[in-house]
């Protein structure tokens, strides 16, 4: 449990309001987030990649990387990352408090094709402007963003090629927690 | 039965409405019999040692005046009814003011010392021992004539989509109140517990300290307490809320 700060952390959790992370592991993910902004960065002020949109579907994968179903999970799982648990069930561990904003997931696989995968999850809102999913490799458009994530979208094409590949895989069969 | 009042007040809360009356439902009936007794239990409930350490800053002698609260108004309980209609509009000085703004005030014009900071354990004290003397009374701010615009612009801050996330204050707490957040059910947002005990802070917390909470988590700019539009907001909550029972000090999780 811990207390955000009023200025600006290095890295402020996604909506860690609700649970506090264990300290190890956020120090560990603040000096990595930390790292990250050091790098020097050659993404624009915009998506995270240029995408197309055909119906509601991706087909093309972002900036033509590929992806990982291991790292996908990860990235779900990440409170500075994805943190999809937060409004969606998953097979990951703690299953009982994941959110339930969004629908269960575990067998999303079965009604998503990787392509239609992709637009949900980089651009959801062209599908549904109301929807409370943010769109994940999107930066534009927004109000009032910290400084210190001004112009980046929250995840960047590889995460969201990696959960692309999880997704897809997922079929409740091994929904284990 | 905890079920059951979810189903009603969601059927209540559901979306659709500007005007959130129906929806209107205390932090309190989130929180389970446990916690509830802890609330209601003045020997237990944590929250009533900020009032027992609010009593005593309320009786010491500060300041170049060498006075106390009590010199000048008497005991915390004539300070009853004060909190729910907070914030409210200052003419004089043409803003809202809500009740550390008020402490801040007497104590540097009147007591002339150092006014208390935001969130420091001797605010904390001192809002919680003012604020608990209208635990049970209806929240009632004015939002018409000069506090309108006010109030306007809290009601914009409230429904604007803001930070990374770009998710809205209403986003949770109009249209999705009731639903699971991880492992946390989003209330509909009332601020008639506070000053309260979270568990998750595992202390005490003003109604600017859950502001600046929520709007973090989107990862939007830092809303600072007493800046024109966080007290709008206050301000806007207020309203939401009204009617409710002031329940300070409040436990939520
Ligand atoms: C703040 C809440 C929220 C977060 C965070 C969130 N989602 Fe969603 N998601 C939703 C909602 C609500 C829907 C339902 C459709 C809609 O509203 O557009 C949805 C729909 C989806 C769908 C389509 C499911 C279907 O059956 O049609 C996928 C896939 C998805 N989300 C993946 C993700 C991934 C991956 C993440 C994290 C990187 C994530 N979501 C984060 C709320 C969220
Ligand atoms: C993504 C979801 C989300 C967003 C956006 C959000 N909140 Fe919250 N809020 C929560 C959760 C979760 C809690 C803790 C559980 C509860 O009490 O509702 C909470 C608690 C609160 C409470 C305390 C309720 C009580 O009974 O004590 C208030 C007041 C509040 N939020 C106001 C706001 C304001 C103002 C904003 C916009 C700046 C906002 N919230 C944005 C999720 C959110």
């Amino acid at each position: 449990m811990y207390l955000p700060q009023p200025a600006a952390s290095v890295s402020a959790p996604l909506l860690t309001c609700v649970a506090g992370g264990r300290p190890s592991l956020r120090v560990a993910a603040t000096l990595l987030a930390a790292a990250m902004l050091l790098l020097p960065s050659a993404a624009s002020t915009a998506d995270c990649a240029p995408f197309e949109i055909s119906g509601d579907r991706i087909e093309q994968p972002l900036a033509g990387k590929v992806g990982q179903a291991g790292a996908g999970a990860r990235v779900a799982a990440d409170r500075q990352r994805g943190d999809c648990v937060i409004c969606h069930r998953l097979p990951l561990p703690e299953g009982r408090f994941h959110g339930n904003l969004g629908p269960d997931l575990r067998a999303v696989g079965l009604r998503l094709s990787p392509a239609q995968l992709r637009l949900r999850v980089a651009a959801n809102r062209h599908l549904n402007p109301e929807s409370i999913m943010p769109d994940y490799c999107r930066s534009d458009g927004r109000h009032q963003v910290a400084e210190d994530y001004r112009d980046h979208p929250i995840l960047s094409a590889q995460d969201i090629e990696d959960l692309v590949a999880w997704l897809s895989g997922l079929d409740a069969a091994e929904a284990a927690p | 039965m905890r079920r059951a009042l979810l189903l009603l007040w969601l059927l209540l809360a559901l979306p659709g409405h500007a005007e959130p009356r129906a929806g209107q439902i205390s932090g309190y009936h989130l929180l389970g019999e446990e916690l509830q007794a802890l609330q209601d239990d003045d020997f237990a409930n944590p929250g009533m040692l900020w009032v027992d350490r609010g009593q005593r800053a309320w009786d010491a002698a500060a300041g170049a005046s060498g006075t106390s609260c009590r010199d000048c108004h008497g005991g915390p309980e004539r300070m009853q009814g004060l909190a729910t209609q907070l914030p409210r509009w200052n003419s004089d000085q043409e803003r809202l003011e809500n009740l550390e703004g008020l402490i801040r005030n007497c104590r540097s014009a009147r007591q002339q010392a150092e006014p208390p900071a935001y969130e420091s354990d001797e605010m904390l004290a001192l809002t919680t021992v003012i604020a608990h003397q209208s635990r049970g009374l209806p929240l009632a701010v004015a939002v018409d004539g000069p506090a309108a615009d006010a109030f306007a612009a809290g009601r914009d801050a409230f429904a604007r989509r803001r930070g990374q996330l770009d998710l809205s204050c209403a986003d949770c707490h109009d249209r999705h109140a009731g639903a699971r957040l991880r492992g946390e059910t989003i209330s509909a947002g009332m601020i008639n517990g506070f000053p309260l005990y979270r568990l998750t802070w595992e202390g005490m917390g003003s109604r600017q300290r859950m502001i600046r909470w929520c709007n973090e988590a989107v990862r939007a700019e830092p809303l600072q307490p007493d800046t024109a539009k966080a007290l709008a907001l206050e301000l806007f909550l207020a309203w939401r809320s009204r009617g409710l029972e002031l329940e300070s000090p409040a436990i939520r999780r």
